[in-house]
């Protein structure tokens, strides 16, 4: 199960770099310039992905033709959206180093930075 | 009939007059962990109180009698007689209906927020497995233009870095930043919050327990900032990753950053150990006094006992 799982990872970081439609054939031939790996492994692992949600699929002839539904971008942005989220009902599943600054505490805090800074710049200029 | 009217009103004071001295203590910010212990304090006893006021007012129509006749020596009759109100029984069964559905209704809240929070914690992880790769820093690089650092909690815990904030940051102060989040996920400061959370959302009208989560969510910010070796760095780390990426549709600003920088930068006072000492004491205190309110009739039947014997 646990190979699975990383097999998806390797497969979608595939479909990614391509950016466009593929079919199983093509992902097995890539994929065993690095390693061994038998055509319904990936059938499976791709399969997996479709029912995720995260590629989408079309019947061309006999065979399927893959694609990401989504960019890795876009998934990026989804994934730092829970990030982001300053609302105060949040949910608690991670903890955020710090959140935006609005323009005037950037300002405010640079200001008391530098002030922390400064007195020994001072004294070697006078 | 006297202990659902002292726990109501301990509850009553602990409402008004706790947020207001815990805000107001400069100490809570000195120390933030043992603040965080007295922020937990505060609002546990204040649940005990209500608990223990249901709990009070349901005694002479539950099984409870028993147990505490057996605790002070005496009959049932004696405990359900000093428990009576002049309300009687219908107000003793609304009680008992009333503790059952709020031991029901947290507990639900409870379980509910854990699921909830385990679920998107592992659907984080699942996109993070595809999009980030293992750093050899000990974190997990995700490439984007948002300068980020944050940390997810729980057994399978991770520290992600986005490859802006990489940029922005440079090595010391790298360093620091993640003292700062492994000092999270050694912690578990994230029990510290769901437990915050889960009274927060049980008693949403009151807002000591709003206070009190937002209160603890900085707290343990600070705590963490403790964290790391080199103060003024860190500040400077914040600042720069707090004015990481000008976005103008993120207005929302972080109040808490404001208060951990002047703190980083103005130094810490001393800390005893007797100040320590002082906090566990107080702490313990007010959650001592709810059960010690609730065996008000059993006490005054003891006083009574004893002068009649006596005199």
């Amino acid at each position: 199960m646990r190979r699975l799982g990383q097999l998806e990872t390797v497969v979608m970081q595939r479909l990614w770099d391509w950016g466009r439609s593929v079919s199983v054939r093509e992902v097995v031939e890539d994929l065993h310039k690095e390693r061994r790996i038998a055509y319904t492994t990936v059938m499976t692992v791709l399969d997996n992905l479709h029912r995720k949600g995260l590629v989408h699929r079309e019947k061309h002839g006999r065979a399927y033709q893959y694609h990401a539904v989504m960019s890795r971008e876009a998934h990026t942005a989804g994934l730092l959206e829970d990030v982001l989220d300053q609302s105060p009902d949040r949910k608690a599943t991670l903890l955020n180093f710090v959140g935006q600054l609005s323009a005037e505490e950037q300002v405010q805090l640079r200001a008391a930075l530098a002030k922390f800074d400064e007195p020994d710049d001072i004294d070697t200029e006078e | 009939m006297l202990a659902p009217i002292v726990l109501l009103a301990f509850a009553a004071l602990a409402i008004i007059c706790g947020p207001r001295l815990l805000l107001g203590s400069a100490w809570v910010r000195r120390a933030p962990g043992w603040g965080v212990m007295a922020w937990h304090a505060l609002t546990l006893s204040v649940v005990a109180a209500v608990a223990l006021f249901g709990f009070t007012l349901a005694t002479p129509v539950s099984p409870l009698a028993e147990p505490i006749a057996r605790l002070f020596r005496t009959t049932p009759t004696e405990v359900v007689e000093h428990y009576q109100t002049p309300a009687g029984v219908w107000l003793a069964y609304t009680a008992v209906f009333a503790v059952a559905g709020f031991t029901v209704w947290m507990l639900w809240l409870t379980i509910s927020t854990l699921i909830d929070t385990t679920r998107s914690r592992r659907a984080h992880l699942r996109l993070l497995r595809m999009l980030g790769r293992d750093h050899p820093g000990g974190f997990v690089l995700v490439e984007h233009s948002q300068a980020l650092v944050y940390c997810l909690p729980g057994l399978r815990k991770r520290v992600v870095v986005t490859t802006a904030a990489l940029e922005l940051l440079d090595a010391h102060q790298l360093e620091l930043v993640l003292a700062h989040e492994k000092s999270h996920l050694r912690s578990r400061h994230d029990i510290a919050i769901a437990l915050a959370d889960v009274l927060r959302r049980t008693f949403r009208p009151l807002r000591l327990f709003t206070v009190a989560h937002e209160q603890v969510r900085t707290l343990i910010e600070m705590q963490a900032d403790d964290a790391a070796h080199d103060r003024h760095g860190l500040a400077r780390a914040l600042v720069t990753l707090g004015s990481g990426t000008p976005e103008p549709g993120l207005s929302a600003g972080d109040v808490a950053t404001f208060a951990r920088v002047q703190r980083l930068t103005n130094g810490a006072g001393p800390w005893k150990r007797r100040q320590s000492f002082a906090v566990c004491l107080a702490t313990t205190t007010l959650l001592a006094t709810p059960i010690a309110l609730a065996t008000t009739p059993m006490m005054e039947m003891i006083i009574i006992g004893c002068t009649t014997v006596l005199g």
